[in-house]
């Protein structure tokens, strides 16, 4: 079925609401913990008034790398965050980060939102990411874990996944270029997550295009309707700025790839502009798209009322394109086949398309690192037992061929992955979300699964809901 | 202004209390004989009408539902104070009132009554069909078919569907009826919530929203947002047209769209 087709058909089963008058209210992503300022206590033993605080640091991120949460289902799950604040001054409504950051800041400090904008401290990590260089390419990586192990195994280092890294104040402080640069000096891969068309100027390019290693940029832009970009995205650079900068380091010889993310059902999915989009990043040399839907855990009330104090149903959106995840997944299949269709290579994270991802590795960067990645996820079992169609497939033929290209990362992420693959566990990262995966035995590790692409519970949800509704 | 409300207003502010609001805030109204409960997404308006037998409302006060906190409570600068007395004590709960005034919400609800009345559609419906329906479902359609009013629900999970449609006389009552109408949707759980403190309700569907009553007592009357199976992700029809501002100063919005 054709997008547009699909679309119609989705809003013939999720009906959209109109209020009798206007909703508007103030918008708190979270409800902050009513922390006071200058609070004192009396302190008993000691006879004497106490302030009590607890302070954050707002200068300097104490942080390092990390292995992401995600990564049981993530193949690139290597971040490092360079720059950090309670709100990013992109303020995009959709983002559910700045409420996680009010509720973790506001609850555990009392200065937080006096902090404005920190970053790390770049000689800091350049230091610690020094000891580690001996680790790679270490001929035996099992014997590590964590972040020494997906160093040792060179997964690249991702920027930007937690807070903006290419704002304003980069572009005069030049923390972020200072550890690009690191990363190139020392050619390790990199990957950046922007919205910014900072990372379009002459010396980030050169940081990027110069990586021996390799390195890659996913620009998220969700729609070259700027009127929807400025409602979504109130302070992030014009379509134009953002296409510009991507072509630029296309130019460049930097793998760009395009991020829609989220697709956001009836809202960013206008045929026109899907084609006006294509159509902008080819002529841009650029050939790569990612795609995710909205996260679930954008489920969120100020996130919600933000949406509609700009006059959109986030409840309609929502339910299709994330609260039901087959719905969800099939009608960002039918909207990626637009740009499919139009020659440009697509991936996504959502597990139910997985298996027809046109790379392995989701970011679609597959083929221009030549480092490793967290073979060990849910992502790629997918694409394994996907790569093996109609035979059946066990954990452990999937557990011997992650071990042969270096092993998980950790012992508890291959117990984590393990139920994955069983349907236990947090099972919305669960392999059974791929389309075409039928449990088709059991053994002494559990499920084991094979795949038909004739088989997608996603088209029989749809089926079975279009009963009786007439186009 | 002081109120001292008796138990049948106490259970209508309570109910305001139990509706549905995701967190959010369900608003109460009183102006003259009037109560009208706004719920917190502005899907449904209802008003319920005081007895002869009870005091009408001096001056009209607007608070959020979840402040309510006893049947004796006075305005006094601006502020809601409900007072509960405990043995030698008395509490007393300030609260700052609703977002829109009752005299707004009036004004606004008898603008929808006028409209409805160019509408003759009628049909009843009782508390019956609740039972039968998906409370987790979000959204009911509403269509008649070939003359025959069904409810319908979709369950976007599963792929299942709801069929409710009148088996006798009784479960669900039909009179004025079209041939072919809809389908509209409503929220599940607004339509649900109609049949907490009525048995039977009376429904017209009238063009953008419908109204329901109580046709025995006469005493409550309503409206209920319809949810449309169209292509628009916008909530607020006046955003559709382009250029210049709408009446409430919002700038109006030129939106690129599919046909």
């Amino acid at each position: 079925m054709r997008y547009s087709e699909l679309r119609k058909l989705t809003s013939r089963i999720i009906p959209g609401l109109r209020p009798l008058l206007r909703a508007d209210r103030e918008a708190r992503a979270v409800r902050e913990k009513g922390r006071k300022k200058n609070y004192s206590q009396f302190n008993l033993l000691l006879g004497e008034w106490r302030k009590q605080e607890r302070l954050l640091d707002t200068e300097e991120i104490n942080s390092f790398l990390e292995i992401s949460v995600r990564a049981a289902a993530c193949p690139m799950p290597f971040n490092l965050d360079v720059w950090d604040g309670l709100i990013c001054p992109f303020r995009c409504i959709y983002c559910y980060a700045n409420a996680f950051r009010a509720s973790l800041y506001t609850a555990f400090f009392d200065n937080s939102k006096s902090m404005g904008l920190r970053h790390c401290n770049p000689d800091y990590y350049k230091r610690e990411l020094d000891k580690m260089q001996s680790l790679r390419g270490a001929a035996d990586p099992h014997s590590l874990s964590g972040i020494r192990k997906a160093f040792a195994m060179e997964i690249p280092i991702r920027f930007g996944i937690r807070f903006e890294d290419f704002l304003r104040q980069e572009g005069r402080k030049g923390i972020s270029l200072s550890l690009l640069e690191y990363l190139k000096d020392t050619a390790y891969p990199v990957m950046i997550n922007t919205k910014s068309d900072l990372i379009g100027r002459d010396e980030y390019v050169r940081a990027l295009s110069e990586n021996p290693a390799g390195a890659a940029v996913h620009m998220t832009l969700l729609s070259p309707n700027d009127e929807i970009n400025k409602n979504l995205e109130p302070a992030a650079p014009s379509y134009e700025r953002r296409m510009k900068a991507a072509r630029t380091l296309a130019a460049a010889g930097v793998r760009v790839v395009m991020r829609i993310e989220p697709y956001l059902f009836l809202l960013n999915d206008n045929t026109e502009d899907i084609a006006r989009y294509a159509e902008d990043m080819l002529s841009a040399g650029i050939k790569n798209i990612t795609f995710d839907t909205y996260s679930y855990s954008a489920l969120n009330p100020g996130i919600r009322q933000d949406f509609i104090n700009r006059g959109y149903d986030f409840d309609r959106l929502f339910l299709a394109g994330c609260d039901s995840q087959w719905l969800g997944s099939i009608l960002l299949e039918a909207y990626m086949e637009e740009f499919r269709k139009r020659g440009v290579s697509c991936s996504t994270f959502d597990l139910g398309n997985v298996p027809n991802n046109d790379q392995d590795i989701c970011c679609e960067v597959s083929d221009i690192f030549r480092s490793g990645w967290n073979y060990g996820s849910v992502v790629m079992a997918a694409r394994y037992i996907a790569a093996r169609e109609g035979k059946p497939v066990r954990w452990k033929d999937f557990r011997d061929w992650v071990n042969e290209k270096g092993g998980f990362l950790s012992e508890a992420l291959e117990r984590e992955v393990h139920e994955l693959w069983n349907i236990e566990g947090n099972t919305a990262y669960s392999v059974r979300w791929a389309q075409g995966m039928i449990p088709v035995g059991w053994d002494e590790d559990g499920i084991v699964w094979a795949y038909s692409r004739k088989t997608d519970e996603r088209r029989n949800l749809i089926n079975s809901l279009k009963e009786g509704i007439t186009l | 202004m002081k109120v001292k409300v008796n138990s049948r207003i106490e259970s209508i502010f309570s109910y305001a209390v139990a509706m549905d609001n995701r967190g959010l805030r369900n608003t109460i109204h009183c102006i003259g004989a009037n109560i009208f409960i706004v719920n917190f997404d502005h899907s449904m308006i209802l008003r319920f009408l005081l007895r002869k037998s009870e005091v009408a409302f001096a001056s009209a006060v607007s608070f959020n539902a979840n402040d309510y906190d006893s049947p004796e409570f006075e305005v006094s600068n601006g502020k809601i104070i409900f007072k509960l007395a405990e043995g030698r004590y008395e509490r007393r709960k300030i609260c700052s009132p609703a977002g829109y005034n009752a005299q707004d919400i009036r004004r606004l609800y008898h603008k929808y009554i006028l409209v409805s009345k160019d509408y003759d559609f009628l049909f009843y419906l009782s508390r019956d069909c609740c039972s039968l329906l998906d409370e987790q479902l979000s959204h009911t359609e509403i269509s008649v078919e070939k003359g025959r009013l069904t409810l319908r629900q979709r369950n976007i999970y599963t792929g299942t569907i709801i069929e409710v449609t009148p088996r006798s006389a009784g479960l669900i009552e039909e009179v004025k009826l079209p041939e072919s109408f809809g389908a509209v949707g409503v929220k599940t759980k607004d339509f649900m919530s109609l049949f907490t403190l009525y048995d039977s309700l009376a429904f017209t569907p009238a063009g953008d929203f419908m109204l329901v009553r109580d046709y025995r007592k006469k005493d409550f009357d309503g409206l209920i947002a319809f949810c449309k199976y169209d292509e628009i992700i916008k909530l607020y029809e006046e955003e559709e047209r382009e250029g210049g501002e709408t009446e409430d100063g919002w700038k109006k919005q030129k939106i690129r769209r599919s046909k």
